[in-house]
């Protein structure tokens, strides 16, 4: 067994022609964890999935999973690897259960219990043709065959997206129990509370650079929820100058509305805000953005650091 | 190779090459049964054909210079292989070559496609292998159909002539199959690598036609792989060896560049 880790991220950079990719990326995943890899649209997850699958050479910097490059072994990786693509499309005229046939012929064994295991968990529709699936159905079954072959390592990007409320649990489940089975799970997601429930340690990307690298204790710690204050009177912000993990964002209408920035030090703010005139507000529940602004006060993008010990 | 990628595609082409075969089969048949009464008025026909302007010859493949209609393999070459079966293989074999890689990501199945753990030039010889069978489910047919009606219309076809038309028709094929394939590997999108191939094959014919018409400019001959395909001479045994050759070698050299395109070049859907 190899001592690698499964994921290795060495000053990874990937240009467009006309676009930009990923820049200068350094991360690493540990055996047994799930990653979280975070971001918005358009921020990189998927290019940098995609090198990691030997889709896309790098243009500088490397890519190594389980020691192996991620260019030049990826037969090799691959083996080792179950990947769900962001944007699931798949033959449209297969049945689900000749997709699974097909995808499984190329591993050396498929163990039927643990097929059957994996259909019964997630009803997938295996008779009827994919071009007859729902979107929900057809991403079911990606992710079926991205377990099919019980890899050490999965990579999933945005791999709950289509699937209903109730499956993205029973599948967010299924991820922290195989977990626990000792599997690595790399994990690319746009929605913060997905990424909180399941993963160990997170990756925050954004504009093509990593932000940086914590532990999911840390990001709730870290992140900075906002919260939209309507006064029935004029308040000065200095009222919140004093607060520790409380910042003003913005103040309108002469202080008769008033935005802030709140770091988990909610009793304080609180008891301060039982002294003034408040007439209503509104406390966002945790989203990307509430991150973001944690980490993007500066309009200068910091460069990417390990935050967490890895 | 990899047999699961290659019975993969040989499902997927195995309607078409049927509906393709069945189509050459029915319009070879259907031209021998014309055999019988061309050969009892050939003297009024082969006057008739004298006035026609050699470009007309020219442009359908035919050349005006060798026996047109004196046997039953002239008069097949005439109005079946020289034009019309070459026409229509070239539709098969151009747009399933050109799907080979560029419709895997043009609709988005290609990281599906390459997350196995087989090498990206082991997925796509496969598929060039599948394709390389449907050719022969092309070929084949036509050449059982040629001789079940050398048979039945009386003309006089020998084994050694079916070999060599056999073996000329897919080695043709088999050519465009390797250009097919490569401008697959190269762009992202069907129809474009479909142009690219049936723009070459428009420009290749056209340099054949034009040096058949006037010795200025005969070298042209030497840009296109139709002056290598002779039917005729395969059909009546004397084919020479060279020309398969060529063939079969354009096809083995770009079928191996797209192997090494395809290793090299970044996918993204």
């Amino acid at each position: 067994m190899t001592t690698a880790p499964p994921i290795a991220v060495e000053q990874l950079t990937r240009n467009y022609d006309s676009q930009r990719g990923v820049i200068d990326l350094t991360f690493t995943v540990q055996p047994g964890e799930i990653f979280g890899f975070l971001g918005p649209n358009g921020a990189g997850k998927t290019t940098t999935i995609r090198v990691l699958m030997g889709f896309l050479r790098p243009t500088s910097g490397r890519a190594r999973v389980f020691g192996l490059d991620c260019w030049t072994e990826s037969t090799e990786i691959k083996k080792q690897v179950g990947y769900v693509p962001g944007d699931v499309r798949l033959w449209e005229n297969m049945t689900g259960v000749q997709f699974l046939d097909f995808l499984g012929a190329f591993h050396q064994y498929i163990d039927p219990a643990w097929r059957r295991k994996l259909l019964e968990r997630f009803r997938v529709e295996l008779d009827k043709r994919i071009k007859h699936l729902s979107r929900g159905n057809r991403q079911k079954l990606a992710l079926v065959q991205a377990f099919l072959h019980d890899p050490p390592l999965l990579i999933l990007d945005e791999p709950t997206s289509g699937l209903d409320p109730l499956m993205q649990h029973e599948f967010l489940t299924f991820l922290r129990e195989e977990r626990d089975r000792g599997k690595t799970i790399f994990l690319s997601s746009h929605q913060l509370s997905e990424v909180e429930r399941v993963a160990d340690r997170v990756g925050i990307i954004r504009e093509g650079r990593l932000v940086a690298v914590l532990t999911v204790e840390e990001l709730k710690r870290r992140r900075t929820r906002p919260m939209e204050l309507i006064f029935a009177q004029p308040v000065d912000p200095q009222h919140f100058a004093d607060l520790p993990g409380v910042r003003v964002l913005s103040v309108h209408d002469e202080g008769r509305r008033i935005e802030l920035g709140v770091q988990n030090e909610l009793p304080a703010l609180l008891r301060r805000l039982a002294d003034l005139p408040v007439s209503d507000m509104i406390y966002a529940p945790p989203d990307l953005e509430s991150v973001f602004l944690t980490y993007y006060q500066a309009e200068t993008i910091p460069p990417a650091q390990e935050e967490a010990a890895s | 190779m990899s047999w699961p990628m290659i019975a993969k595609t040989l499902r997927e082409l195995r309607w078409t090459s049927f509906w393709y075969a069945l189509g050459l089969v029915i319009y070879i048949v259907f031209l021998s049964s014309f055999y019988p009464t061309l050969e009892r008025q050939r003297e009024q026909f082969e006057q008739l054909f004298r006035q026609y302007p050699e470009f007309l010859f020219r442009v359908f493949g035919i050349d005006p210079e060798r026996a047109m209609m004196t046997s039953f393999a002239g008069f097949m070459h005439a109005e079946t292989f020289g034009f019309i079966w070459p026409a229509t293989a070239l539709i098969f074999v151009v747009l399933s070559g050109a799907a080979v890689v560029a419709q895997e990501i043009e609709r988005g199945t290609a990281e599906f496609w390459l997350s196995v753990p087989v090498s990206r030039a082991r997925l796509l010889l496969s598929k060039q292998v599948a394709l390389l069978t449907s050719i022969l489910f092309v070929v084949l047919p036509s050449i059982a159909a040629l001789a079940l009606s050398a048979q039945a219309f009386g003309g006089e076809l020998t084994a050694r002539g079916l070999v060599q038309l056999t073996i000329a028709l897919a080695c043709f094929l088999v050519s465009f199959a390797g250009l097919a394939t490569l401008a697959s590997a190269v762009t992202s999108e069907r129809s474009k690598a479909a142009g690219l191939v049936g723009g070459v094959i428009l420009l290749m014919y056209l340099a054949w036609v034009v040096a058949g018409l006037t010795a200025d400019v005969r070298w042209l001959r030497y840009l296109s792989l139709f002056t290598a395909y002779d039917p005729l001479t395969a059909m009546l045994g004397e084919l020479p060896w060279y020309k398969p050759a060529l063939h079969l070698i354009v096809g083995l050299g770009t079928g191996s560049g797209a192997l090494v395109v395809f290793s090299r070049r970044d996918i993204v859907s």
